[in-house]
């Protein structure tokens, strides 16, 4: 299984041949995929680490890793180079692997070696052997049966005087591997789809009667109807709830309410709610009376630089030039006199305005708004008039989910296939040599250093023994684990 | 249902003296035996101490038989604890970190049992009922606000996802922990070719069987977690530290698989890689101490 | 549990008797120990859980009780009304009554407070009562945000939240609660609403006619 066997064909000689030989026997080597991935396993433990309080505690501990600590925290292990090269390593390993493994599995399957030799036998960890007061024949028979009850399959060959068996069950599970391998490349496939072909906003922010456009080239907007976080009588939180209207290049298509957990589908694009805010409906309009925006702005996405404790938002009018800074009153009172000047109360919003483009710079006023009051402030007239509520939403379109849906099939499948049904195999002769009338049975399985294969195995001697009615002896070696020469032996074998 | 989950602290209660009876009975097990084979080595010139010299000692095989029978009722009370507590909270325990570690105590006691029972060997039950009694004390030094059953949040509010993704969790945990204490026999028994102990090759295979269960296991929480991520935040696989912890458990065990058709690797080096491994399930299963990320209001506060 | 120590002990009577166990007890007298052994423990776990407060365990989380139970009679409570008279829940016995429990610090209280009012609008005229209780709020605030979103309702004030917190420990903002004419809860909501919510929500305890002519169920 470790070594590639390449054919040796007359051209070897060729420089190139060797030097392709030696990068395929590179990936081939079972001893090259266990460093593969160890280095892999090192990077997501430091890659881990970089995400835990571990590398402080370090250089708590010993304060010389400063540097290296800082330089760890600040190194993007799962997007950085050697990851990405370990994981491209690995996938050309697990190609290359899987295309040497697979002639060999395939023979193992189908066309078995059945002739085996007695010194196969006598050499197993564990084998056993019997004088059968029966003919080859119904010997065999008998032993192809209590086999077959055991679900293996038996095959055999006839060689001179004696009969050669080859019995194994469970080896369509050693395909397994190959849906297995397949999906470890498979899932990596599905990342880099959804990376270069879907998109992912993190922070898409509608407040409550507002649409908004989803972008991406898929002509969706979505509107808010609006947004419900409901609670448990202790304070904790039962669910968040936003009820959606999507928009297809302004048709209505959907109408749907999202929670945690239930996200909302539409073609290739999905969106999950996350979470939530306040925000502050408002109303512009120029001295004339013509509206220059109606729409809710959500706070809290931004901190006032004057009182970072208050929840503020930005309105941005480009035809006037202008950009207003709205900031709430504080969340926590307790905590806002030193900054907080204002003393703003609930019902009111304070505005900030500023020149933007040709306009920057300008002298501008500020103002207090009371709700439901128009304003003038700077040649437009400002009206808060009253607070709503958003929903921040993440928006996802991933085209690389139905491959990562079908490599999680394959890997979670094909592991237990392999792990749960595993490949028993059985080796016998069937000797007529001795007297007529009378079979020599010599039988071992394929499990060196297998204690269940050899465990199985002692069950197969066992049904033997009674269906024939004969003592088989069963031969056992020592432990192979032990037998080293320098040992001072304390057990007798 | 309040009933219910004070009956499910009493059987936890239960539960942990089974434990620590059954972690007195396997370590008198254990350290009788190695006082008897001392005495034996130092009166007996030419006898060797072999299997068959239990036979002149009932003393610690009635020790490890009592240790199996308070196993058994350790899983059985911890089994019922789970169950009670399930019928409490209409879930599995997934809610904060007494539940999961409660339904740890159970699994693991229950498969070491299982796997006492198949390989007809007691000698292991010193090092798992060590973990489980460990277990135990660290679920009475957790603050008694978490033995009360919590309503979920709305993030965890997906019953059978979450109830599967936390079972293959605990699944693949207690089979680690049972391959790390054959490991650990196995070393022993490598260097010191101890006769009371069971032959390398089994513990060997106790080792490799354990994780041939655990690693397909793992790899269901692995996936079963993506699947929920996806439903919740919109991204299978996000890099939180929760996530790539047990990512990188699974390699190590990754690791221990290919080892052991690697000639000069299989036998002492997969077996210190299966330690590693279990050093790792412990990170991974106290991340929550050290992470911040999705997995942090998995209830460690 | 009787049962499994009974077949695990008979599985392993071979292995025993292999390591040379003098007199192996019968199955019977297994069983027994096995029992008795079970019994201990359990004993031994009613003294360890009862230290350890067995007797506290199961009353939080889901089984935690703070507001009057949907179905029950409404318990009293006292609030300070802007005059600074003295109000009882109990004065509106008879009436339908909606408790707003709100705070103008709270920004989702803030923002629903409008939909309150155009829900009361409606619901007014039917003989429903508003009483919408600040908690924690300067009186002064409270009122200039009631008068801000032409609020025709009751406002109440309990600015240090001692005064209804008794009988109505209040965890959420905000909270609402729907008691009929007799007195009993009928309904609980711990969410913001909608005017439109309100209106459906108030039905519950609206007198039969009148719910019938402007049902919107």
């Amino acid at each position: 299984m470790a070594q590639a066997t390449l054919e040796k064909r007359g051209f070897r000689n060729s420089p190139l041949e060797t030097i392709v030989d030696r990068i395929w026997r590179f990936f081939c080597s079972v001893r090259a995929a266990v460093v593969e991935i160890a280095i892999l396993a090192v990077l997501v433990l430091i890659g881990t680490l970089r995400g835990s309080s571990v590398p402080r505690w370090i250089a708590d501990a010993i304060p010389a890793t400063e540097g290296i600590v800082d330089r760890w925290y600040g190194w993007d292990v799962f997007h950085s180079m050697p990851f990405m090269l370990i994981l491209a390593i690995l996938t050309i390993a697990i190609t290359v692997c899987t295309l040497n493994r697979a002639p060999g599995i395939w023979r193992t399957i189908n066309e078995p070696t059945i002739s085996t030799t007695r010194g196969f036998i006598r050499n197993a960890d564990v084998s056993a052997n019997a004088t059968i007061a029966q003919p080859v024949e119904s010997s065999l028979d008998a032993f192809t049966t209590s086999l077959k009850k055991k679900r293996y399959r038996v095959l055999s060959e006839e060689h001179g005087d004696a009969v050669h068996v080859y019995a194994d069950k469970n080896r369509w599970a050693k395909l397994a591997t190959f849906p297995f391998h397949l999906a470890l490349i498979l899932i990596l496939i599905g990342g880099i789809v959804g990376a270069r072909y879907g998109f992912k906003e993190n922070e898409f922010i509608i407040p409550e009667g507002s649409v908004r456009d989803v972008g991406h080239g898929t002509g969706l907007s979505v509107k808010l109807d609006q947004f419900s976080d409901s609670w448990r009588e202790d304070g904790t939180a039962a669910s968040y709830r936003s009820d959606l209207v999507l928009y297809e290049n302004g048709e209505e298509v959907k109408r749907d309410s999202i929670t945690v957990n239930n996200p909302m589908s539409y073609g290739t694009t999905t969106f999950y709610q996350t979470s939530y805010g306040q925000a502050a409906q408002m109303r512009i309009t120029d001295l004339d009376g013509n509206v220059l925006y109606e729409d809710a702005t959500e706070l809290g996405i931004y901190r006032s630089s004057t009182n970072p404790d208050a929840p503020a938002g930005i309105i941005t009018l480009p035809q006037s030039n202008l950009r207003l800074n709205v900031i709430a009153p504080d969340e926590d009172r307790a905590n806002a006199p030193m900054l907080d000047t204002l003393n703003l109360e609930s019902g009111q919003m304070y505005v900030q305005i500023r020149g933007t483009g040709p306009d920057a710079g300008a002298e501008m006023q500020d103002a207090v708004l009371v709700q439901g009051v128009p304003q003038e402030i700077n040649g437009i007239v400002v009206e808060f008039q009253r607070e709503t509520r958003f929903t921040l939403l993440q928006v996802a379109s991933n085209p690389g989910i139905p491959i990562f849906w079908a490599a999680s099939f394959l890997l979670v499948g094909g592991l237990f296939a392999t792990f749960y049904f595993p490949h028993r195999r059985i080796r016998a002769i069937l000797d007529r040599s001795g007297e007529p009338g009378v079979t020599q049975i010599a039988l071992a399985p394929l499990a060196k250093r297998d204690w269940s294969g050899q465990k199985d195995f002692r069950g197969v001697v066992e049904d033997l023994q009674r269906r024939l009615q004969t003592d088989f002896v069963v031969n056992e070696r020592a432990s192979t684990y032990l037998e080293r020469p320098a040992k001072p032996a304390s057990n007798s074998a | 249902m309040e009933g219910m989950v004070r009956l499910s602290f009493y059987l936890f209660a239960a539960a942990s003296i089974a434990v620590a009876a059954a972690w007195v009975c396997y370590m008198v097990y254990a350290v009788g035996f190695i006082r008897l084979r001392r005495t034996a080595l130092a009166t007996s010139t030419g006898m060797t101490v072999t299997g068959s010299s239990t036979e002149h000692v009932p003393g610690p095989m009635s020790a490890a038989r009592f240790g199996s029978l308070f196993g058994w009722f350790a899983a059985v009370f911890a089994g019922l604890s789970v169950l009670t507590r399930a019928i409490a909270s209409h879930r599995g325990p997934y809610s904060n970190m007494y539940e999961f570690s409660l339904a740890f105590v159970f699994v693991l006691t229950l498969a070491y049992m299982l796997f006492e029972r198949f390989y007809n060997v007691r000698q292991l039950g010193a090092i798992v009922m060590t973990i489980a009694l460990g277990m135990c004390l660290y679920l009475w030094s957790l603050p008694p606000r978490m033995r009360e059953v919590d309503a979920l949040n709305p993030a965890l509010q997906n019953r059978p996802l979450m109830t599967l993704h936390v079972s293959a969790a605990i699944v693949a945990y207690a089979t680690f922990a049972v391959s790390f204490a054959a490991a650990i026999l196995f070393l022993i028994q490598l260097r010191k070719n101890v006769s009371w102990l069971p032959s390398a090759e089994m513990l060997d295979d106790i080792g490799f069987r354990a994780v041939t269960i655990g690693f397909p296991m793992l790899a269901l929480v692995l996936i079963l977690g993506s699947i929920w991520a996806h439903q919740a935040w919109g991204a299978y696989w996000s890099w939180d530290p929760k996530e790539t912890a047990a990512l990188f458990t699974w390699l190590v065990y990754g690791v221990y698989l290919h080892t052991r058709s690697l000639r000069g690797w299989r036998g002492q080096r997969s077996a210190i890689i299966l330690l590693i491994g279990f050093v790792a399930v412990g990170f991974t299963y106290y991340g929550n101490y050290f992470f911040g990320g999705m997995h942090a209001y998995g209830g460690v506060n | 549990m009787a049962e499994s120590i009974d077949a695990h002990s008979g599985g392993h009577v071979a292995a025993d008797n292999e390591h040379g166990d003098h007199s192996p007890p019968t199955r019977r007298k297994q069983a027994l120990a096995g029992l008795g052994v079970a019994a201990g423990i359990l004993i031994l776990a009613w003294f360890v859980a009862g230290r350890a407060g067995l007797s506290d365990v199961g009353k939080g989380g889901i089984n935690t009780s703070l507001l009057p139970k949907v179905g029950d009679e409404a318990p009293d409570f006292v609030a300070v009304s802007p005059m600074g008279d003295v109000v009882h829940l109990s004065d509106f016995k008879g009436q339908p009554v909606w408790l707003n429990f709100w705070g103008a610090w709270c920004p989702p209280c803030r923002a629903e407070m409008p939909d309150i009012q155009a829900a009361y609008e409606q619901l007014g005229p039917q003989g429903l009562t508003l009483l919408a209780i600040s908690l924690g709020d300067k009186p002064s605030e409270a009122i200039n945000f009631a008068e801000l979103n032409g609020v025709t309702f009751d406002i109440l004030l309990d600015p240090d939240r001692s005064l209804t917190s008794p009988t109505y420990p209040i965890y959420n903002f905000p909270t609402h609660i729907f008691i009929d004419e007799n007195g009993i809860v009928q309904k609980i909501v711990l969410a913001e609403m909608s005017a439109d919510q309100a209106i459906e929500a108030a039905q519950s305890i609206l007198p039969e006619q009148t719910a019938s002519t402007n049902t919107r169920q």
